[in-house]
């Protein structure tokens, strides 16, 4: 059973493609990482799932329904910049939010006071959203996103803005809602979140799924060519070996990328200084982005875009 | 459809209840009435300085009068009827006569003018020699001098006494009575009165009804303009709050609930019922007074009859429909509160054209002018009513057109700016321009 499933889907504005050919399932159930850089067609994925925007071609099945906005009441909306009218007080905006979602008012208002008092808003209830501060307004919006209890929730960047305190207690709520039988998607540019919290990840990078699957798939994919190293004498050394194709400085540690065996690249480290810190490991998403949609991937593609330009 | 009343019942409650909403109503009337009454007063608190002027008298035989006329007016008209309290300035007349009696009439009107110049004189006089003679020629000169001619009391009634005194100097060389020539010459008033009608049951005769025109026009004209007032205090109001809820990202919270027709019908409603909710209060009230004032003659009730009231509110609803789906989707395609600025003028000149009309279309409610602009849909709603409401009312055959016009133009208006709204709500960047949004109303 899939709480989404999009099929071929392509949206275009004018010349630009947003999105490209994607298929994508979401599994009931799941918490599903949405990644990429800026502009690359996440949001645009977000709205088309949510019926916001409609796709040029293919298909988008939401919770069962291929009618247009026939899940819309089951699903909740979390956007990426926060939207709450300024002037209205917190529980009249969680009944209105909610009435749209086909709350009645006793509901929003048992339900709205239950997650305030949660969140330790219950003071807040009768103040203006003006009066807020951002976290506690960041924690509303969650809240009226919640409060049809939808059976699938999409949060666009949810973390984005957050203290850690209020952080975790977003992240906390999530977890909760996912374990009751929520499918939560969220978007985020926060890889160790991502890892941390999702059972698979999605990537999209210009408009194409360049990612799919569980973080296992993914860093299997992505091999075993990370070696982490701390060494006397730092970056310089490692960089020099003719193994090593890339080094990211962590501070405490360089993470390695190495072609070839890595037992080479620490056998030779270690004839000229002292190793610290050898540990083979996986790639994290971090690196694993950045390879995609880094400097050298954006030349690349530039390359390509060059080479077909040439041909046609 | 039950969405839609959730976001009605919500922008209504919204808009009702705040603040700037009891405000407006309750000073709008108060507007109105405080600039009645303002006037009232400011009318009896009339400067009561009295004015003294200089008359140059070449006839030398009418100052009298002037001065005998000022004294009788001076004793007798000054005081309100109470008599207690003086409403009205003096007049303090004065004859001229030169020091220097070789003096040119050059050098009189400018040690005159100096004169008025420092406030001695509020004005001077000039009588020409040979004002009272009936021929052409000579000095007729008759010519009041003065620093403030915005002040008319004074010339109208110098002009009033010097023509009564001419006018009587000149009977008497014709040898002619006065008295007798004005009774002769004395005019019939016309009366204005509606048509004779036949009472079908009893078969008497109803006579005429004096034609007011308090009810024939200042009645209608009244629910003209409130009709307009009403749709410009919530249109562009409409238009603010769908450039704010797209600005602060409410829209696409909102529009991941209902959908963008959704959305923008429940605006219209909202401002629908909040507009029928003022003119019920608006109508209401005037209603009652002239219900239950005395003075008001009898046809200023037949002229608000139920039949015209509810006319009104079906050509208001329209107007409601035309131009605040029309303002809604311009508030969706802009990003900026200037751009919108901007974008409103045009609409907002539509909205406003057939007012420029007001006094042409109250004159001739059949003429060519009104019956046209009446048959163009943006403008039917006032023009029509403003038609409709003045007897002898319209032909039914123009009603009929009007109305399919103006209903199926406002289909095509809600329709056109449901699309605009759709893309435009969710749009970011630049604000398009009109034409770009003939495109998006195309667009499939």
């Amino acid at each position: 059973m899939h709480a989404v499933s999009i099929a071929s889907v392509t949206k275009t504005y004018g010349d630009h493609v947003a999105v490209s050919d994607l298929s994508l399932e979401v599994p009931a159930g799941a918490v599903y990482g949405f990644i990429g850089p800026n502009g690359s067609g996440k949001t645009t994925t977000l709205r088309m799932i949510l019926n916001i925007i409609r796709p040029d071609t293919g298909s988008i099945e939401v919770l069962g329904a291929r009618d247009a906005r026939a899940a819309n009441d089951r699903v909740g909306y979390l956007p990426e910049e926060r939207g709450l009218y300024k002037k209205m007080k917190v529980r009249h905006l969680l009944a209105y939010y909610g009435s749209l979602k086909g709350v009645t008012s006793r509901q929003a208002r048992e339900r709205g006071d239950a997650w305030l008092d949660r969140f330790d808003l219950g003071e807040a209830a009768d103040r203006k959203v003006e009066a807020l501060s951002k976290g506690m307004a960041q924690k509303v919006q969650f809240i009226a996103t919640v409060l049809s209890e939808p059976e699938l929730v999409i949060l666009d960047e949810p973390f984005s803005g957050l203290d850690p305190v209020n952080l975790d207690v977003i992240r906390q709520a999530v977890v909760e809602l996912n374990r009751r039988g929520t499918t939560v998607i969220f978007s985020t540019h926060d890889m160790e979140m991502a890892e941390k919290m999702c059972d698979r990840l999605f990537m999209i990078f210009r408009g194409e799924k360049v990612l799919d699957g569980t973080l296992d798939d993914i860093q299997e994919r992505y091999g075993t060519d990370t070696v982490r190293l701390r060494v006397d004498g730092g970056r310089e050394l490692i960089e020099q070996h003719p193994a090593v194709q890339r080094v990211t400085d962590l501070g405490q540690y360089q993470e390695v990328r190495v072609q070839g065996d890595p037992q080479e690249l620490l056998a030779a480290l270690a004839g000229r200084t002292r190793v610290s810190l050898f540990e083979i490991a996986r790639p994290s998403l971090h690196d694993i982005f950045v390879r995609i949609a880094g400097p050298d991937a954006e030349r690349a593609v530039e390359e390509t875009r060059a080479a077909d330009a040439a041909v046609s | 459809m039950s969405k839609i009343l959730t976001v009605t019942r919500a922008e209504y409650v919204k808009a009702t209840r705040s603040k700037a909403f009891v405000i407006g109503v309750l000073l709008t009337p108060l507007l109105f009435s405080g600039s009645i009454v303002a006037m009232a007063i400011s009318k009896k608190t009339v400067d009561v300085e009295e004015r003294r002027f200089a008359v140059v008298d070449r006839t030398g035989a009418l100052y009298a009068a002037v001065e005998d006329a000022a004294e009788e007016r001076n004793a007798t008209a000054l005081r309100d009827e109470s008599g207690e309290k003086q409403v009205l300035p003096a007049w303090v007349p004065s004859a001229y006569a030169p020091d220097d009696a070789a003096a040119s009439d050059d050098d009189v009107l400018l040690e005159l003018s100096e004169r008025v110049e420092s406030k001695d004189l509020a004005g001077f006089l000039v009588i020409g020699a040979d004002i009272v003679s009936t021929g052409t020629g000579g000095d007729r000169e008759f010519s009041w001098h003065t620093k403030t001619p915005t002040y008319k009391d004074l010339p109208r009634w110098l002009e009033r006494v010097v023509n009564g005194r001419v006018r009587a100097e000149r009977f008497a060389a014709a040898e002619l009575d006065e008295q007798l020539v004005e009774t002769l010459s004395r005019e019939a008033d016309l009366r204005t009165v509606g048509l004779t009608e036949r009472d079908e049951e009893t078969g008497e005769v109803i006579a005429a009804e004096e034609e007011s025109d308090f009810a024939n026009l200042l009645v209608p004209a009244a629910l003209a303009l409130m009709m307009f007032m009403l749709v410009i205090m919530s249109v562009p109001a409409l238009m603010n709050n769908v450039l704010e809820e797209k600005m602060q990202k409410i829209a696409e919270v909102l529009v991941s609930s209902v959908t963008p027709f959704e959305l923008l019908m429940g605006k219209l409603f909202s401002a629908v019922c909040v507009s029928l909710t003022l003119g019920v209060l608006y109508v209401g009230g005037a209603l009652l007074f002239v219900h239950n004032v005395d003075d008001i003659p009898p046809q200023v009730l037949d002229a608000i009859g139920p039949g015209i009231l509810a006319w009104f509110a079906f050509f208001l609803l329209l107007a409601l429909l035309i131009f605040g789906s029309m303002f809604s989707a311009l508030g969706s395609a802009c990003s900026e509160l200037q751009d919108a600025q901007t974008m409103m003028m045009p609409a907002m000149i539509l909205m406003m054209l057939p007012m420029f009309f007001l006094g042409p279309v109250i004159e001739n409610p059949g003429g060519s002018l009104a019956t046209t602009l009446s048959l163009v849909p943006p403008f039917t709603p006032l023009v029509m009513f403003l038609r409709m409401a003045i007897p002898p009312g319209v032909e039914w055959w123009q009603l009929g057109l009007a109305v399919v016009l103006t209903t199926g133009f406002t289909v095509l208006c809600v329709m056109a700016s449901a699309k605009i709204f759709r893309i435009g709500i969710l749009s970011a960047g630049q604000t398009p321009n009109y034409r770009k949004l003939v495109g998006w109303v195309l667009s499939k």
